[in-house]
């Protein structure tokens, strides 16, 4: 019946590996999420930290479910030394239990504000105070399918009425103006919500409402959720309409890009990892230009500012100096850095320090380094935009794209997913747990 | 051959004398299912309970705050929307995959050539992971390359070629006949194996009565089966309560809560608004739920019904 | 054994008349309906992501032999494919024995409070796991069970019994009372009873349950991936994760990777309904 024999075997096996040997020094760990590492990340990163510190183990596990795993072992003390968490919005509950060690006499002797760039930096901070450091940075752009574009001899749409125009083109020939879709992450409603707000409201208003100077039903937000909500439902441009959208999922989108379905795609520069592998296999080329401002409240064409996951220091765990050294072994090499992003292709782990156009590897895309060369100088002058999952708290942020729905659908108003929104919003500005926000260049429209 | 069909009283051996002893050591027999699920669940399950009376957010401290987690799920629409689907659900599995696998096991048994083969190809859709099983029926359900646009094309047969998952209208049927394709199999495996057990004899009695395949299938069959067929529908009446991971990758309950269940909304509840103390809230009328159909199922057993 | 008359070869017998037709018809059918699908896995197995993008049913223009062993290689299947073996055989092994017993007591002695026995069982699987996993899980730190196999074997013995210990009462009042009756008369006690009566009439309960409760195991992620959190132990569900990305997965690596995964689970499935059909023969030949 069954392998006694063999089963009491394994069963003993299992008993016998339980323990792991301890290592002489410290060791640290640190678990990343495996969706983004990069595969040189053992012999770049941990690797030469280890052999730069021979009384230091690092030791780096990627986790499938990190959020959740996380999640459990921080409340019996089992997690690692190093906290990475998807995003600065949700460390602040961490900080709020005090699981998170404060990073502001570190990052003074080491210089950490010099060596990551400013946004970036404030980012992590919470009530003054520095908590974490991201380990991503990206924006959103407009991707377009460059063959369908010279094929019909249209140029890029810099501003509202071209973008229109084009879209009207693409419809004339039969194919989709944009494609996008949220069937395999639900949460990609607030990508499109995000670009919108920057592009019809504007950085100003989306500043001042960020800040609370305007509450979000003022008429440029609504004029912003109004304007995706027709772009969407009544002039079916995504993908031929909503239900559509739906039933969309991350490749579908960029196939239908790749293959000329569609004309145009906004999304974020994350799709530089692995957007080439299509519209390679469909005989493409693709391209991409930053979004164009769809109103007069926009002014100038700017980049949404967004990190990806953050990491900070365990407050519980016993090697805090040693886990800051591995932080700043990070932190302080751009070529390291910039190795690291090139094995994902530029969609993840570019943190954020200064680099510039000379750092990059040798054979780096084009287009990517047009990209963070341009990212670069136009937030420099201010020209930035606000990213949902990077300043807005996480309540009202699971509300802006999971409520929209609702609006698209017709369900409630504008005016009422917008109430419901300041609503939320006014809690947290009540609770004082609202994260940092970076000022834009005013008045320049 | 009289006493073949299960009956379902515990005194079916009947044991002389009340000893203590004797009732002691008839407990043995229970005892470490009961000592295990008592220190990894039930135990560890009661401070769920007690969270369900607080506003944890699942890290930090933890305040009681009474009975409003309930007052809210009574305010909440969404809540009240995935219990309807999870009814729905409840309704779907309870009768399409029992009638597909009660369908093929009487014909497998009824068949020598190729049986082994076709059991492997109604088994192989259960092993399946369900990342894997949603990720291929997502394409067949798909609105551009789906199986409906082909049949459009091909035949001109329109009906089918929809956006499956992209309707408000359609998307919890679409992901119920996904795990149905992945699921009935189970059914299958199970009533198969208590189809073979019944005794070859009743069909010969059945058969010189001169009866129906039909009729043997509804005198012989059927009768025979009854306990495994009672197990399987109590338990899909408890994983319906349960739903959680097929709807999970590929709507995430949407669109706009269209296929929105418990499970789910537990999920986002816990892990998205990290209100932990609301989400076992949630977990609590799943249990309670559940508690409701198991009882139902115990009393009507109590009551003398067979089953 | 030739010549005694038992249930396979009845129907055996049965299948050579031409009533057996609707059958295959009908089964014809049910079978279209579950490959189709498997079509579309095996195929696919051996694309890039962009191809099955593309063209998600079509033949691959290139047949990828290489997602395989990359798939292999990165979702680090020789430590993870041994562990979940481990894992999977060692549950099996005592839910089989604990749920056995359990469901022999439910179904075949008088246990007073039975009928509660089964309330709890049954609304004991009911319980979500955000229920019950952080003090579960401080509760095994404390007994310093976290990264160890017996540690998550304990709980899945827990959690899959209730199920398995019904399912086998499904099957064991389902044997004739005669046999019960004649190893008393004989002196058997419960537990001989229980173990040269019940166990061998139960086989394809038995088998079923193994069956299961080890495909539970195999494709269980929650625990695994929280009670098991170092690289070393992580179990074979975790390899399919390898290949996920943030804009989604490496489908070419994923089919192959599942191919790969279900591999073992297909090979043990035949073994077990091999085994399945004896046991049957067997019990008939007792009857």
């Amino acid at each position: 019946m069954f392998r006694r024999v063999l089963v009491v075997t394994l069963l003993l096996a299992a008993l016998g590996v339980g323990v792991v040997g301890a290592q002489d020094g410290v060791t640290i760990t640190w678990w990343t999420q495996s969706a983004a590492m990069p595969s040189n990340i053992q012999a770049v990163l941990v690797d030469a930290f280890n052999a730069a510190h021979p009384d230091i183990t690092l030791e780096m596990t990627p986790q499938e479910n990190l959020n959740e795993t996380l999640r459990v072992a921080i409340q019996a003390g089992e997690a690692p030394d190093l906290l990475v968490t998807p995003g600065a919005s949700f460390i602040a509950e961490f900080v709020d239990a005090g699981l998170v060690e404060p990073l502001d006499d570190a990052a003074a002797e080491l210089g950490w504000a010099d060596k990551i760039l400013d946004w970036a930096y404030q980012s992590g901070q919470l009530g003054g105070v520095l908590y974490s450091i991201p380990l991503t940075y990206e924006s959103l752009v407009l991707f377009y399918n460059k063959t369908v574009f010279e094929e019909n001899g249209w140029t890029p749409p810099t501003n509202i009425d071209e973008f229109n125009a084009i879209a009207a083109a693409a419809e004339d020939i039969g194919i989709f103006p944009l494609t996008y879709g949220n069937a395999t992450w639900q949460p990609s409603n607030e990508h499109l919500m995000g670009m919108y707000l920057n592009a019809f409201a504007g950085r100003e208003n989306v500043y001042k409402a960020l800040v609370g100077e305007i509450p979000w039903t003022h008429e440029s937000i609504a004029g912003a959720t109004d304007l995706l909500r027709q772009h969407l439902v009544d002039d079916v441009w995504y993908s031929g309409g909503l239900e559509n959208y739906f039933a969309n999922g991350g490749d579908d989108i960029r196939v239908e890009l790749a293959t000329g379905d569609a004309a145009m795609m906004l999304s974020g520069t994350w799709n530089f990892r692995g957007i080439g592998q299509f519209f390679e296999e469909a005989g493409t080329e693709w391209d991409w230009v930053p979004i164009p401002p769809m109103s007069d409240m926009a002014g100038e064409y700017g980049y949404e500012l967004a990190t990806g996951t953050t990491v900070s220091v365990n407050a519980q765990s016993p090697n805090k100096d040693a886990a800051i050294k591995a932080l700043d072994f990070l932190i302080s090499d751009p070529a390291l850095v910039l190795q690291l992003a090139a094995d994902v292709g530029f969609g993840e782990w570019v943190v954020p320090v200064h680099f510039g156009v000379d750092d990059f590897p040798e054979g780096t895309d084009e287009r990517v380094v047009r990209f963070f060369s341009d990212f670069a100088a136009v937030t420099g002058e201010g020209r930035i935009g606000y990213t949902t999952w990077t300043f807005w708290p996480n309540d009202p942020n699971v509300h802006l794209w999971e409520a929209v729905e609702n609006v698209w659908w017709g369900d409630i108003s504008v005016e009422e997913y917008l109430e419901e929104h300041e609503r939320l919003w006014q809690i947290e500005r009540d609770s004082g747990n609202l994260l940092p926000v970076p000022a834009p260049a005013m008045g320049g429209m | 051959m009289a006493a073949t069909q299960g009956t379902i009283q515990p005194g079916a051996v009947s044991l002389g004398g009340g000893s203590r002893r004797r009732e002691l050591g008839r407990w043995l027999f229970i005892l470490p299912v009961v000592f295990l699920n008592l220190v990894v669940i039930v135990g560890p399950a009661l401070f769920g309970v007690y969270i369900a009376f607080t506003d944890w957010s699942g890290v930090g401290s933890m305040n009681f705050v009474g009975l409003e987690n309930f007052a809210r799920l009574l305010q909440d629409q969404v809540f009240w929307k995935a219990l309807r689907n999870n009814l729905v659900w409840t309704a779907i599995f309870l009768v399409v995959p029992i009638v597909l696998g009660l369908l093929g096991a009487y014909m497998l048994t009824g068949i020598r050539r190729g049986q082994m083969f076709m059991r492997v190809a109604f088994f192989v859709p259960y092993v399946l992971p369900s990342v894997v099983t949603t990720h291929i029926w997502r394409y067949l359900m798909h609105p551009r390359v789906g199986l409906g646009q082909w049949l459009s094309d091909t035949f001109g047969i329109d009906f089918l070629d929809k956006a499956w998952l992209g309707s408000r209208d359609t998307a919890l049927y679409g992901i119920a006949f996904m795990d149905n394709w992945h699921f009935w199999g189970f059914p299958l495996v199970l009533l198969l194996a208590a189809m073979s057990a019944v005794d070859v004899e009743l069909y010969e009695v059945a058969r010189l009565d001169g009866a129906s395949r039909f009729q043997q299938f509804r005198h012989v069959t059927l009768p025979s089966i009854r306990p495994t067929l009672v197990f399987l529908l109590l338990m899909i009446a408890i994983w319906s309560a349960l739903v959680f991971d097929y709807i999970f990758l590929t709507t995430g309950g949407g669109p706009a809560n269209a296929s929105e269940v418990m499970g789910t909304h537990l999920y986002t509840t816990a892990f998205e608004r990290f209100q932990t103390g609301y989400a076992a809230t949630i977990g609590l009328v799943m249990v309670l739920w559940v508690a409701l159909v198991v009882g139902g199922f115990v009393y009507l057993r109590k009551r003398g019904w067979e089953i | 054994m030739a010549g005694v008359k038992t249930r396979t070869s009845d129907s055996q017998e049965r299948s050579w008349n031409l009533s057996s037709l609707p059958n295959y018809v009908v089964l014809i059918i049910l079978v279209v309906f579950a490959l189709v699908p498997l079509y579309q896995l095996g195929i696919n197995s051996f694309k890039t992501r962009a191809q099955i993008g593309l063209d998600p049913f079509g033949l691959p223009e290139e047949w990828l032999v290489s997602n395989f062993t990359e798939a292999w290689e990165r979702g680090k299947y020789a430590t993870t494919l041994p562990n979940s073996v481990i894992l999977t055989a060692a549950t099996i092994f005592f839910v089989l024995i604990f749920a056995g017993m359990a469901g022999f007591a439910l179904a075949r002695l008088r246990l007073r409070g039975a009928d509660y026995i089964s309330f709890y069982f049954l609304v004991g699987t009911a319980v979500p796991p955000q229920f019950y996993m952080v003090p579960l899980f401080i509760l095994w730190r404390t007994l310093g069970m976290i990264n160890t196999f017996h540690g998550l074997i304990i709980i899945y013995v827990a959690q899959f019994s209730p199920f398995s210990t019904y399912l086998l009462r499904s099957y064991m009042v389902s044997i004739p009372q005669e046999f019960v009756d004649a190893a008393r008369i004989d002196g058997a006690s419960n537990w001989q009873v229980f173990h040269k009566v019940i166990m061998p009439l139960s086989w394809p309960g038995f088998l079923t349950a193994g069956l299961v409760v080890g495909l539970g195991v195999w494709n269980e992620f929650l625990f695994a991936q929280t009670f098991l959190p170092r690289p070393e132990f992580k179990t074979i569900v975790t390899s399919l994760y390898a290949f996920q990305q943030r804009d989604g997965r490496e489908w070419g690596l994923t089919n192959a990777g599942s191919v790969i995964m279900i591999t073992p689970v297909i090979i043990l499935f035949l073994a077990l309904q091999r085994r399945f059909i004896e046991g049957l023969t067997q019990g008939g030949l007792k009857a």
